[in-house]
């Protein structure tokens, strides 16, 4: 039987990890060429011709769309018999360290979080941070990389509502949570939401809701047509592009949910910056990589 | 109308002060970089030590930047990516910094607070923004990176104020003018007006405890 080597995966992985910092998705291009089009406010437009040659210029160049390279975060999905029998932290740790060292130089972002120490290679501990996902039956790896950087990542929410609040409680924190955050992250934003869980699935619900394509609903009938209401408030906010006013402050809003426990509403808002930076990858046991989108 | 208007440093007062909002400008000289609160404090503490400065800052312009480079073993530079950061982190060390350095143009994203406009106002100084997550296109417009301040201060090579030197620089728009005006007013802190319009909209009936 093929087995997956270390130095394919390590191959994939700084492959991914590079598309998602240079190569915009389509879903976002798409939405900031509309954004462009039915944007009314001339400060706006400006910007978005700005950022839209920033991206297409990032994917010719070979060159980062932000210098903010982020807290290197992969969403790993496989099962169980995937023939890979080495350590997956040795590879990704390699791959990160490799390519700041020298294969593709990146600013050096992560530190602890109390002493602040900096090892310079973008590695920490548990970062790169693996989040593991098994679904049974796949013949291959599918690795997605989200860089996540510091200016949209400082302003992300959480909390634990009484369930009396029910969907207006959510709709208030989001919105609370985005005015909050105002021109500081970014905008236009992809806000992902996440609601339901403990306190861990909760975070991890908003960040997978703001990798799913903005142009793609939740399946759930209620949640779709929630994410839809939350997409025309939030454009009404006047923060707009980079906070020059206007009818562009949200790209997309998405919603994920999980079971909760009866006394609980939680909820969590990932704000991500408009490149929505997300890029994915399925490597196969013969070391074959497929780049797709996601 | 607004104009475009090609700037050199040091910057004068009076050229400062003929800009107003969404004038567009272009800057040639030197930019100084600055992404971290101890920039910011080490400049000011040796200016109220009575230290000279290792740069001239009177009528200079500085940049809210991450950027990223190499020194090369021959001690030259290999410059390989700039863009701007979030302005309203260095909100509080900003006036000061106006007011006893002489700085007369600040570089960022997404706007300065009511303080730091009242300094522009008292000594002359604008904020030039540019768009953010635009590494791409706002590196190749720098011409040479000319020094590092401060070396041993961070262990990352990433880290230090910088030098750079420009030509052209930008488009750099006027949003917040040397005579009050601010394009920031909602954004940098949002009206409880608007935040009605969006309840009312979505049907929310009472503040939660967050707002």
């Amino acid at each position: 039987m093929t087995e997956l080597t270390k130095d394919d995966l390590k191959k994939a992985i700084k492959a991914v990890w590079i598309r998602s910092l240079t190569e915009i998705q389509p879903d976002i291009l798409a939405g900031l060429e509309h954004a462009r089009e039915v944007e009314t406010n001339p400060r706006a437009k400006n910007y978005l011709d700005i950022i839209i040659e920033n991206a297409r210029t990032a994917t010719k160049n070979h060159s980062v769309i932000c210098q903010d390279t982020g807290v290197p975060t992969f969403f790993i999905k496989t099962s169980l018999g995937f023939p890979y029998r080495g350590s997956l932290r040795e590879a990704f740790d390699e791959a990160l360290h490799e390519l700041t060292m020298g294969e593709f130089p990146m600013r050096p972002m992560v530190v602890d979080p109390l002493t602040r120490e900096d090892r310079c290679d973008n590695t920490g501990n548990n970062v790169p941070l693996l989040h593991y996902e098994l679904e049974e039956g796949m013949d291959h790896m599918e690795i997605t990389a989200m860089p996540k950087g510091a200016g949209s990542g400082y302003w992300g929410t959480l909390t634990f509502l009484p369930p009396s609040e029910g969907v207006e409680g959510v709709k208030r924190f989001v919105v609370d949570s985005v005015l909050r955050a105002g021109s500081n992250p970014c905008p236009p934003l992809i806000v992902g939401v996440g609601i339901g869980g403990p306190l861990e699935e909760v975070a991890r619900l908003a960040t997978a809701a703001s990798c799913r394509p903005i142009d793609r609903r939740n399946p759930r009938e209620d949640l779709a047509k929630l994410e839809e209401e939350l997409f025309e408030a939030l454009n009404m906010s006047n923060i707009g592009v980079m906070g020059v006013g206007g009818d562009t402050t949200v790209l997309g809003v998405n919603i994920e949910t999980s079971g909760s426990h009866k006394p609980w509403l939680p909820i969590a808002v990932n704000v991500n910056c408009w490149p929505g930076r997300k890029a994915r990858c399925l490597v196969y046991a013969d070391g074959r990589v497929e780049q797709v989108s996601c | 109308m607004s104009k475009t208007v090609y700037l050199t440093t040091p910057l004068k007062r009076e050229d400062i002060e003929d800009l107003a909002i969404d004038d567009i400008v272009y800057i040639t000289g030197d930019l100084y970089t600055m992404m971290y609160y101890d920039h910011f404090t080490r400049l000011l503490d040796m200016k109220a030590a009575g230290e000279s400065l290792p740069m001239e800052l009177e009528g200079a312009a500085i940049y809210h930047t991450g950027t990223f480079f190499k020194r090369r073993e021959d001690g030259s530079y290999d410059f390989r990516a700039i863009g701007t950061t979030t302005s309203s982190k260095f909100n509080s060390f900003t006036p000061d910094l106006i007011r006893k350095l002489g700085i007369r143009a600040i570089l960022g994203k997404g706007g300065m607070d009511r303080a730091t406009l009242d300094a522009m106002r008292e000594c002359g100084c604008v904020y030039l923004a540019l768009a953010g997550g635009c590494s791409a296109i706002y590196t190749c417009k720098v011409d040479r990176l000319e020094k590092e301040y401060w070396p041993e201060s961070h262990k990352s090579w990433a880290d230090n104020m910088l030098k750079l030197n420009v030509t052209s620089y930008g488009p750099l728009f006027v949003s917040m003018d040397a005579h009050g005006n601010s394009l920031y007013g909602e954004a940098q802190g949002v009206s409880e007006d608007r935040r009605d319009m969006i309840y009312k909209k979505l049907g929310i009936k009472s503040k939660g405890r967050e707002s």
